[in-house]
């Protein structure tokens, strides 16, 4: 408690009364006496003195013991010489602070004193960090063997200076051949063929006889990338390792570093993380039977999009076909068939055949592949042609069987002009030309007339019909996702 | 998910009711002046495009005004002539805009006539008056969307290069200034019937290809300027 004299406090505490005195003197003495109270009064106004009495504060500082509860900590005699120096520390302060005991590893947890008996040093990593950061107390003291290998650098924290902090080692054991892996830097997401890197530091304590190790990147065991690591003389070495993932998606990845003869703990020595894996752009691939009205404005309306990534083959020339100049006058290539539709078609989202008949470029086997492109998630759109559907030799193929259509062993083509109309209490994305379903259902009445369709498509048992033709029972638009169920209702 | 798009405008096999169908129709420009120089020359552009692409160009071609409803089921045309035209009406100018802009493309073979290719430039600029003719380069798909052509021949050599109008990032209008149209003629000994000026080896054939190639541009657009092409083609011109 504070209780402070000021002016004008002090004056008037010392005015009254010699003001009063100077009142019983005789008039000549009572104007000396005023004249010297005024100089007082002035020489105060000057200096303003102050007078300060306060009590001593008797609360205790509030001091955090914070033990290190991590994997390393467990090695030797650590674990035990780290308890009987929080012990000692809590029977020479418990009279002068308030004392609270925390185990910390990746995370901060508080402790009762008396469970100390119960303590195991099961933590995955060490965040020195997280303690530091943690500004509750007028003092902290940390016990650890200061092999961090999560967080920052403890030294880098902002709040390092903010509360005296004492460290003392757990002592004991000899120093031990122990290496781990910590400061992981990974990106949360990725792009599919773009690179990614991993970023991290192996820590090498004690002092281990071989110079080198072996740093190795899987992802379900299967090696992508791996580094050799010189680890002599010493103790933090930066490491990066980096990989192109071929596929979308959430992956699990994890760093190794191949363990030395001598070392004593392997358990950090592995660290798993994901990553998830986006597509940055769609990639289609456009196959056109040959030159077409619609490809030309389809294809234009794909490359206009920044989005779309767009492989597209035209087949310009038939094997029927004459030439009239050298070969080397022709700017037309080999269709890469075999390379597009076996090794390659996982590259993309959606595969596009136009009036295309596969029986002159590759072999029926190949449609399994793009069958298992679909099952497994890809997409695959067929436009009708002349060389679609029963056209194109696809009914009995595995085609077919990703189709929401059954085909026919031969084409029953009408010509015919007709407008497409929007199936009854139809909804799709696909349909939704306009942002709003009546403006869009208007659109589609007054889209150009088509001219032909094939008589001998049926829908299949689960494919949603969206546009329909003459008579209502002729198919135009459907779709079916094969990999969600068979039937759907 | 797999789709299918079960109709198609491609089927239509009579062309004569409005559609082009599955085949590529030559359609030509109908104007009040001279617009048809080579009446027969379409015949052979025919069959040769029937015989050497994997499309069919039917032997009748499709002639045409910008009056014509059925000039937007036509995405290609030709437009030559000779001498000066009268202007063309604002309805005209408004279909042959919106021709342009949908996605049409026309072929303008001057034949190196200054009064035909004025009145031509005239009618353009009034479609398009923020737009000019520039330079076509040699790179561009239109010179290697079938065959790789050395260089812009026709039945003159007005011209070394093809001029274009870039409308909806697209060269929607390719001029010739060499008489493209000029080299198809033949007698019935199968001789060119126009003299070819100044007749150099191989100007013929450049003619045919550079022919050939804008209807293919016309259909494939930029195809040829795909990445996949480019080490094929590099290959070719070093050889």
């Amino acid at each position: 408690m504070n209780f402070i004299f000021t002016p004008p406090n002090l004056y008037i505490f010392l005015l009254i009364p010699a003001a009063a005195a100077a009142m019983i003197l005789r008039p000549r003495e009572r104007i000396f006496s005023l004249r010297l109270l005024i100089y007082f009064f002035l020489f105060l106004i000057i200096l303003s003195p102050r007078l300060e009495l306060s009590k001593p504060n008797k609360k205790k500082p509030a001091v955090g013991i914070f033990i290190d509860g991590s994997l390393s900590m467990g090695i030797s005699e650590r674990t035990d010489n780290a308890l009987r120096t929080a012990r000692q520390l809590y029977s020479a302060l418990k009279s002068e602070a308030d004392l609270a005991f925390y185990k910390f590893s990746d995370r901060i947890e508080k402790i009762v004193y008396e469970n100390l008996n119960g303590f195991a040093a099961d933590g995955e990593s060490t965040d020195l960090s997280k303690v530091i950061r943690d500004t509750r107390y007028h003092g902290k003291i940390i016990i650890s063997d200061g092999r961090y290998n999560e967080g920052i650098n403890p030294l880098n924290v902002n709040e390092i200076n903010s509360v005296p902090i004492y460290v003392t080692g757990p002592g004991g054991g000899n120093r031990s051949v122990d290496l781990g892996i910590g400061d992981l830097k990974i990106p949360g997401f990725g792009f599919r063929g773009e690179k990614i890197d991993i970023d991290f530091k192996i820590s090498a304590g004690g002092s281990p006889k071989e110079n080198e190790t072996m740093v190795y990147l899987k992802e379900k065991g299967k090696l992508i990338d791996s580094r050799r690591i010189e680890i002599s003389g010493k103790k933090e070495i930066p490491v990066n390792l980096s990989f192109t993932p071929d596929k979308v998606g959430l992956k699990n990845y994890n760093l190794e570093v191949k363990a030395l003869a001598e070392e004593i703990n392997e358990a950090n020595n592995i660290r798993n993380f994901q990553v998830n894996i986006n597509r940055k752009k769609i990639r289609i691939l456009y196959v056109a039977g040959r030159p077409s009205w619609e490809y030309s404005l389809l294809r234009r309306l794909l490359k206009s999009d920044w989005q779309i990534d767009l492989v597209s083959f035209l087949i310009l020339r038939n094997p029927a076909n004459r030439t009239i100049v050298p070969e080397n006058e022709l700017s037309l290539i080999h269709f890469p068939a075999r390379e597009m539709f076996t090794k390659k078609i996982d590259d993309f989202d959606l595969l596009i055949y136009e009036n295309f008949s596969y029986k002159r470029f590759f072999p029926q086997a190949y449609l399994s592949h793009i069958k298992k492109f679909v099952n497994e998630g890809g997409a695959f759109l067929m436009m009708g042609g002349k060389e679609s559907f029963a056209g194109g030799n696809y009914s009995g193929t595995p085609l077919e069987d990703i189709l929401p259509v059954d085909i026919a062993e031969s084409s029953g083509w009408k010509t015919e002009t007709f407008r497409a109309k929007v199936k009854k209490d139809s909804r799709h994305p696909v349909l939704d030309i306009a942002g709003d379903p009546e403006i869009s259902e208007a659109l589609w009445r007054d889209m150009p007339p088509l001219t032909g369709y094939d008589e001998n498509l049926k829908a299949k048992d689960g494919a949603t019909v969206l546009l329909e033709g003459p008579g209502g029972g002729r198919l135009f638009l459907h779709y079916q996702n094969p990999g969600v169920g068979a039937a759907q209702p | 998910m797999t789709a299918v798009f079960a109709g198609s405008p491609l089927q239509a096999d009579d062309f004569s009711a409005g559609n082009s169908g599955e085949k590529f129709i030559y359609a030509q420009l109908k104007f009040k002046g001279s617009w048809d120089p080579y009446p027969e020359a379409h015949k052979l552009i025919s069959y040769y495009f029937t015989k050497t692409t994997s499309m069919e160009m039917p032997s009748e071609r499709k002639i045409l005004t910008l009056s014509d409803k059925e000039l937007f089921y036509f995405p290609f045309l030709v437009f030559t002539g000779r001498g000066g035209y009268p202007e063309f009406t604002e309805d005209q100018i408004r279909n042959l805009r919106r021709y342009l802009r949908g996605g049409g493309i026309i072929l303008l073979d001057t034949s190196g006539d200054d009064e035909f290719g004025k009145s031509a430039e005239r009618t353009f600029r009034r479609a398009f008056p923020e737009k000019e003719f520039k330079k076509i380069p040699q790179y561009h798909a239109v010179f290697r969307s079938f065959y790789l052509v050395d260089y812009v021949s026709g039945r003159t050599l007005n011209r070394p290069y093809l001029t274009g109008l870039e409308i909806e990032s697209k060269i929607a209008v390719i001029r010739t200034d060499n008489d493209i149209i000029g080299i198809w003629p033949q007698d019935k000994t199968g001789n060119p019937t126009y003299a070819y000026i100044p007749g150099k080896p191989g100007q013929q054939k450049e003619g045919i290809k550079l022919t050939l190639n804008i209807m293919i541009y016309s259909l494939s657009g930029t195809y040829k300027s795909d990445d996949v092409h480019q080490p094929f083609i590099k290959e070719k011109l070093r050889r």
